[in-house]
């Protein structure tokens, strides 16, 4: 059996027209001998009588006052896609095929109990291969799956690119091959966002890591998850268009390491975030800075705000979080008081290190706390951080294959962003990217002129 | 092809959420470069000398007064020299090792930093440089301590027995 998960997301199934380019992509699977398997995304996007968001709002508009439990805003999410899988497989009936529609735990899909980003567990494929030996088209809702008790549980974002990937991988020990088709309406993987790059191509063939680290720097086509799945179970990956009839982009294995070629890939933008950077005093030691750095982290992680583009030097420790987050890191961290090496042992004062933070322009709890400390200025050393705030930043990374063979890539980004006048901030590099944070406000220019500087468009 | 009517659900389909895994690698030296003006223009031209010249560089971090990246041990004399030639005041410090802390979606977890540097203050190590990526918290610090990071840093995210990772 040689079977074929074609996933469909939501405009590929908004309207009548788009059901039936993509009942006419299943219909010539099937011709070619394929077994298919079709996982479906909700209907439309927002504002659509079954989108997910439309579902949320009109459970959320019963009281806003009065948030859903999370078990039940799950069973209500999954409705979009259960409408929409059965809508399809009526139109794919009306067609002439055989069809069954399933919801992800008819499908045999077993999660954890994290309503909202359920992680998939197992998969129990029976079901599903005794519909196809039947000669079915078997669809099933994507983006859930169930509890072992049976509770609906949804997936999280890019939850249907996850199903899609991991029946892949799970009927690959049942099929003599198994292939993954994710119709989008692009025509596949791009070099860039073509909205903002009008010479970014579509890439023939990409592996599992590129595509992951593009998605994970802000690539839209396929989810991150959904590449990391197929990666691990080696199942071919394809994002093809539903709307024409291009190739569209293979995501598979690298060649093997003879064959391998450093290569770039992509320019991606992402992030809507704030830097923060806290210069410590040039008389404070390095273990001062990792004791400072290593309690604000702490906060930080009380209030699950992440970080990242994190750096250290002697006398200073910066690091990025989403913009959302500045109002109440400022709450908690300006005017916040850190002793330092207090109950060492001394004759004379000072008898010990206080460090005062403050962020940004000398805020109101940085005042306060200040006067309060004049007191204790006679016995203990009080040290003033005042953290540099940059508003409005975003990152752009450049995607690579084989970067450790490429010399001078962090050069050729630096230099290209500064010869047009870009300011860099920070930057951070991994086995797949080199990234800049930058003004939010060039991100598209940057993009643009990163894309021609590594020569990615059209040939 | 296996007989469908004895399916296996123990497939293992997803990473585990949280950090995974510890990587480290040791031989790589922390290049700290100060610059007294044009701080722009002079970190392109030491990251131009060193393209220029093959050296390989890695967590590379722009700073008030330079840079600091991290190259192999192996270029470590090649960097002094060339860097120094040009009259650019640089400091390298070899016996160095780069410890990986490898976590799925590190972007959308909160907390896996704070629990590496309070793992690294309680054991008295001090990181000497941090970077991130979507996949990844690295650390640096030096060789000698190493061992005892790891076994610290398996403990505080439960991932093996302790004994096992200080073999």
């Amino acid at each position: 059996m040689r079977v074929l998960v074609q996933k469909f997301g939501g405009t590929s199934v908004a309207t009548e027209e788009a059901r039936q380019q993509a009942a006419s992509k299943v219909i010539r699977a099937v011709q070619a001998g394929w077994s298919v398997v079709v996982v479906v995304s909700a209907i439309g996007r927002a504002g659509a009588p079954y989108a997910t968001d439309t579902l949320i709002k009109t459970l959320r508009d019963v009281d806003p006052s009065v948030p859903p439990a999370a078990r039940e805003l799950d069973l209500m999410m999954a409705c979009g896609e259960i409408i929409s899988t059965v809508v399809l497989a009526h139109t794919l009936r009306v067609f002439g095929l055989e069809t069954i529609a399933l919801t992800g735990p008819q499908a045999g899909i077993r999660t954890d109990y994290q309503f909202g980003n359920a992680r998939i567990l197992a998969i129990e494929p029976r079901y599903i291969l005794e519909m196809l030996q039947q000669k079915k088209v078997v669809l099933v809702a994507g983006f859930q799956g169930g509890t072992e008790r049976g509770a609906i549980t949804t997936l999280g974002r890019g939850g249907s690119d996850t199903t899609a990937a991991a029946l892949g991988a799970a009927l690959k020990p049942h099929s003599e091959t198994v292939e993954v088709e994710i119709y989008t309406d692009v025509n596949g993987v791009k070099t860039a966002d073509p909205r903002h790059v009008p010479s970014a191509r579509t890439l023939e063939r990409a592996t599992y890591d590129e595509v992951a680290e593009m998605a994970h720097q802000g690539a839209k086509v396929v989810h991150p998850r959904a590449a990391e799945i197929a990666g691990i179970h080696g199942v071919p990956l394809w994002v093809k268009n539903t709307f024409d009839e291009e190739r569209g982009t293979l995501i598979t294995t690298p060649p093997p390491a003879e064959q391998r070629t450093a290569h770039f890939t992509g320019v991606t933008h992402t992030g809507k975030l704030v830097y923060l950077r806290f210069p410590l005093p040039l008389e404070s030691s390095e273990m001062d800075r990792a004791r400072i750095e290593a309690e604000i982290y702490r906060l930080l992680e009380r209030e699950k705000i992440a970080v990242h583009l994190t750096s250290a030097g002697n006398n200073d420790f910066a690091f990025a979080v989403e913009r959302t987050h500045l109002p109440r890191l400022r709450e908690l961290l300006d005017g916040l008081v850190l002793p330092v090496q207090l109950g060492v042992v001394r004759r004379h004062p000072p008898f010990g290190t206080i460090y005062l933070i403050g962020i940004g322009a000398k805020g109101r709890g940085f005042l306060a706390q200040g006067g309060l400390l004049e007191a204790a200025t006679a016995f203990v050393e009080v040290r003033h951080i005042q953290a540099q705030v940059i508003e409005n930043c975003t990152l752009v990374s450049v995607i690579a294959s084989g970067l450790e063979d490429i010399p001078g890539v962090v050069l050729r980004t630096l230099s290209c962003l500064d010869h047009d006048g870009i300011p860099v901030f920070q930057t951070a590099d991994s086995r797949h990217s080199i990234s800049a944070l930058i003004p939010e406000a060039d991100a598209q220019r940057a993009t643009r002129l990163l894309h021609d500087a590594f020569e990615l468009g059209a040939t | 092809m296996t007989d469908p009517l004895h399916t296996s659900p123990s497939l293992t389909f997803e990473r585990e959420p949280g950090v995974t895994d510890i990587r480290i690698e040791t031989g790589v030296a922390l290049v700290v470069v100060h610059c007294v003006d044009q701080i722009p223009q002079r970190r392109l031209q030491v990251l131009g000398l060193l393209a220029e010249a093959k050296v390989p560089v890695n967590q590379v971090k722009l700073q008030v007064s330079g840079l600091t990246f991290v190259i192999g041990e192996n270029h470590a004399s090649v960097c002094q020299q060339l860097l120094q030639s040009e009259k650019i005041d640089v400091t390298i410090t070899t016996g160095m090792a780069l410890v990986s802390i490898i976590a799925g979606a590190m972007r959308d977890l909160s907390g896996v930093i704070a629990r590496i540097c309070e793992a690294l203050l309680e054991t008295g190590i001090l990181n000497r440089q941090v970077g991130d990526a979507y996949d990844a918290v690295l650390f640096l610090v030096p060789t000698v301590d190493a061992p005892r990071a790891v076994v610290a840093l398996r403990e505080q995210f439960q991932l093996a027995d302790v004994q096992e990772a200080s073999r």
